[in-house]
């Protein structure tokens, strides 16, 4: 069994893993011009979900319902992936976007969330929850990088509202989109 | 419109960081249903394989 501190150091790293993807993610879309297609958008979503569950953890302390929370946002970015994944697995049948590390984004999507259950799995095993005899003081309001991290968490997910309403608009993301449609409206109009 | 999901989820974040864990969580599972739902609409591909 971990202490809390430890908990709440792992989940912390976890939440900045998460970070690190979708600035990755960002990156991607504004330096090389790589739009994100809706199933991209929905894998973001799963990492934003996954995120979800790691901050109650940092905010509230670990609990196995929270774990649940992260298994699901990991069964759905997973699903998403694997759906995306399953689209381009034929020779021929074509593929979205430019490889990083000799993978496409959504291949690496398959990975990460299978890694993200997989961790998960190990840390219901090793971690107690919250207040079920362990010492040490519980991390709810907890400061240091764990907190950075959530702020962060929230911080992208906003940043990608606004990016996700820039190139779709208040309806339907186009498939294969080719420009930011609200400010190609605004420019038009 | 997929931008929902992420201003849903990022008010969800919100609540829990000022210690409302219950609505969060609401909120939460309301993004979720949302989000299979617009997995559902996208999901519409045929895909190039035998089953």
């Amino acid at each position: 069994m971990i202490s809390a501190a430890t908990s709440r150091t792992l989940n912390g790293l976890g939440l900045l893993a998460i970070c690190a993807v979708l600035l990755l993610a960002f990156y991607d879309q504004f330096t090389s011009d790589d739009l994100p297609c809706p199933l991209c958008l929905l894998q973001r979503v799963g990492f934003v979900a996954v995120g979800f569950g790691l901050c109650l953890n940092v905010i509230n302390g670990s609990d196995p319902r929270h774990y649940g929370v992260m298994i699901l946002g990991a069964l759905f970015g997973g699903g998403v992936s694997v759906r995306q994944t399953l689209l381009h697995i034929v020779p021929g049948s074509g593929s979205y976007g430019d490889p990083f590390l000799g993978l496409h984004f959504y291949v690496w999507g398959v990975i990460c969330f299978f890694l993200v259950i997989v961790g998960t799995a190990i840390m219901l095993i090793i971690d107690r929850p919250a207040g079920a005899g362990r010492s040490g003081a519980a991390p709810r309001g907890s400061g240091g990088f764990a907190m950075i991290a959530v702020w962060l968490l929230l911080a992208l997910t906003a940043g990608n509202a606004v990016s996700t309403f820039l190139e779709c608009g208040p309806g339907q993301c186009a498939d294969d989109p080719e420009g930011y449609r609200v400010i190609d409206e605004l420019k038009g109009g | 419109m997929i931008a929902l999901l992420f201003a849903l989820f990022a008010f969800s974040i919100g609540l829990a960081m000022i210690d409302r864990r219950g609505l969060a969580c609401g909120v939460f599972a309301v993004a979720m249903a949302v989000s299979l739902f617009w997995f559902r609409h996208h999901a519409t591909s045929p895909l190039a394989i035998q089953l």
